[in-house]
């Protein structure tokens, strides 16, 4: 491990700028232990973006709960119209 | 005479998925590369991989596949970087490159899914819990999470750090050993 290879989680959470990110990529090019634990991130990453993908999907589902709850009220306006009508 | 195997397209849906797919692909390289167009190349480059894999096996987790296809299109353009780096250094070609690992069978984290990391989350002692949810889940910075925990920057990637390898062993507990450390 070189000093560099502490810096590997730094650099994929864009937390290291101009020189300092670009002397990471060309360490990556010639590590193969940054090269494995690169894969790591990126599967954990993909994991996140899943994640968020799935919390979007939660918050759009409630909405036809609602419609469910508009039902008692249309069924006995329904029911009013249809005995004040007149026959 | 011998004939010519035609290759057939990809199927609709991966193209369309693949569609999908592209602003998360484009924000991942956006991490790696130096500028915007260099991240563009590299996405450019992983769908053309995912689909020239497509052609050659049944689609498994795409998930998967794109992490994989980043994975080894972003190191090849390191090793290329590296190579271009020690030639100017040292006026020969550089160290050869290394060869990229492309595993034949689906890696071990493909079988972790988005609520296995969330319950791994919740078993993080808390004070590593609390960086990794508002890093991993809120987005937030370093440099803003320092500020919103009262913690000095360093104290930040430390944790994360940590947070990161205590989930890996988790999850490894739950689903056995995972690729990538």
């Amino acid at each position: 491990m070189t000093p560099r290879c502490g810096d590997l989680e730094w650099f994929f959470d864009g937390e290291l700028a101009g020189r300092a990110a670009e002397a990471m990529r060309v360490h990556v090019g010639t590590c193969e232990r940054c090269q494995r634990r690169l894969h790591g991130l990126l599967a954990e990453r993909a994991l996140l973006v899943e994640e968020a993908g799935a919390r979007v999907d939660a918050i759009a589902e409630p909405a036809p709960r609602r419609a469910w709850r508009l039902a008692p009220v249309l069924l006995a306006t329904a029911l009013a119209i249809w005995l004040a009508w007149p026959r | 005479m011998i004939a010519l195997r035609k290759r057939e397209p990809p199927a609709v849906d991966l193209v369309a998925e693949l569609r999908d797919a592209e602003p998360a692909l484009l924000a991942t390289a956006r991490r790696l590369c130096a500028d915007a167009a260099e991240a563009r190349e590299l996405v450019h480059d992983v769908i053309e991989h995912t689909l020239r894999q497509a052609e050659r096996e049944e689609p498994g987790d795409l998930s998967a596949w794109l992490t994989a296809a980043m994975h080894a299109c972003f190191v090849e353009r390191c090793g290329a970087r590296a190579r271009r780096a020690a030639a100017a250094e040292r006026g020969d070609a550089g160290p050869a490159p290394i060869p990229i690992e492309r595993p034949g069978e689906e890696p071990a984290w493909s079988r972790i899914s988005a609520a296995d990391l969330r319950a791994a989350v919740d078993e993080l002692d808390p004070p590593l819990r609390d960086v990794y949810v508002l890093h991993g889940f809120e987005h937030h910075s370093y440099d803003e999470i320092a500020a919103r925990l009262g913690l000095p920057r360093l104290t930040v990637g430390i944790r994360l750090g940590r947070a990161r390898r205590r989930l890996r062993d988790i999850l490894i507990r739950r689903v056995g050993r995972a690729d990538g450390e």
